[in-house]
């Protein structure tokens, strides 16, 4: 099963694959706040710091509403609109 | 004391977590493979559209009756909506989105309908089978009386049998029918594949399910609807296959 190391927590959690990272919200610590979970309020924008290819694609609206929150480059989502394919490594945003 | 109730509050986490999800997940996986198995053995005419040939009025009485489920349950599956939002907000979120993406498919069946020759006035015209009837007055008594599993469970069952049998069925309509004669059906077989909508209905199952005897439920219900989904296709045999042949044996 896919793992996320996730910092600076330095917490490791195993998901499914193809699961959303929303389900991050059953983890001990909870390190991801998610709000609206639809990819309309930017609550749960990460940088993924390794593996961004073992998420699934943004699309366009995720792109330009990340781009509009200052986060142009292509290593940052919203986890909310991510499943997971394979191992990563995400930096949360505070 | 707060008398305020059924807010989807009370559970921070759900009963399954991710990786139990997916284990229950696969045995109702597992379990669905025998009905679809046990459903081949019994129901007439379960694979007839996987052969060289197809019966046309069979055909177009199905596609009807299709478009007719796909309109009954919209409206069946949106009274679920908040029944789910009092146990579980996350699991109504998944479940509004997939409502969403499903709302309009029938028209996908339809278009597909008006190339075999049966107009939106002929589906109009054309009453739904008392087992569709059925069907929609089967969601609302879940509705009332036992809580939105049930609901789910159809949808899963449904989505579960469409990726795993639409291809094979597509392939060979594509060959006795034409390709562009069911460009619908071949859309919306896409949809469900691409979309993933057996994962997203799981994921919301997974919300609402609360112990174990909600998975025992799970399989329960699983059983109930194929039971009534065999109706149909009984009902529909004994309408267009076996009346056809009746008639010629009376000539």
């Amino acid at each position: 099963m896919p793992c996320i190391f996730i910092k600076p927590a330095d917490e490791l959690v195993t998901l499914p694959k193809n699961s959303n990272l929303t389900a991050l919200t059953e983890s001990n610590s909870s390190p991801i706040s998610f709000g609206c979970r639809v990819g309309a309020c930017g609550a749960c924008a990460i940088e993924v710091l390794e593996g961004i290819s073992n998420l699934s694609v943004a699309n366009q609206s995720e792109r330009d509403f990340l781009t509009s929150l200052g986060y142009a480059e292509s290593c940052y989502r919203l986890a909310c609109q991510c499943s997971l394919k394979g191992d990563i490594t995400i930096r949360t945003i505070d | 004391m707060n008398r305020c109730q059924n807010t989807g509050l009370e559970r921070k986490k759900p009963f399954l977590n991710p990786i139990e999800a997916a284990k229950v997940r696969q045995e109702i996986d597992a379990f669905l493979d025998l009905q679809i198995e046990m459903w081949k053995q019994t129901v007439p005419y379960s694979t007839h559209f996987e052969g060289e040939q197809v019966h046309k009025l069979y055909y177009q009485r199905h596609m009807i009756e299709t478009a007719w489920r796909i309109r009954l349950m919209r409206v069946a599956e949106s009274k679920a909506i908040p029944e789910i939002a009092k146990c579980s907000p996350e699991a109504a979120q998944i479940w509004s989105n997939y409502q969403m993406e499903e709302m309009l498919h029938d028209e996908m069946f339809i278009q597909d309908l008006e190339k075999s020759g049966v107009s939106r006035a002929d589906l109009l015209n054309t009453e739904p089978y008392l087992s569709t009837k059925l069907l929609a007055g089967f969601f609302s008594y879940l509705l009332d009386h036992e809580g939105p599993l049930g609901t789910l469970a159809y949808s899963y069952l449904v989505e579960y049998a469409n990726v795993k049998l639409e291809p094979k069925k597509i392939e060979a309509m594509k060959k006795s029918l034409g390709e562009t004669v069911i460009a619908g059906q071949i859309a919306h077989s896409y949809t469900d594949t691409n979309d993933d909508h057996p994962g997203e209905v799981w994921n919301a199952i997974r919300y609402i399910i609360k112990d174990e005897q909600d998975i025992a439920n799970l399989k329960k219900y699983l059983e109930e609807f194929q039971d009534i989904l065999a109706m149909y296709f009984r009902e529909i045999y004994a309408d267009i296959v076996e009346s056809a042949q009746q008639q010629q044996v009376a000539v």
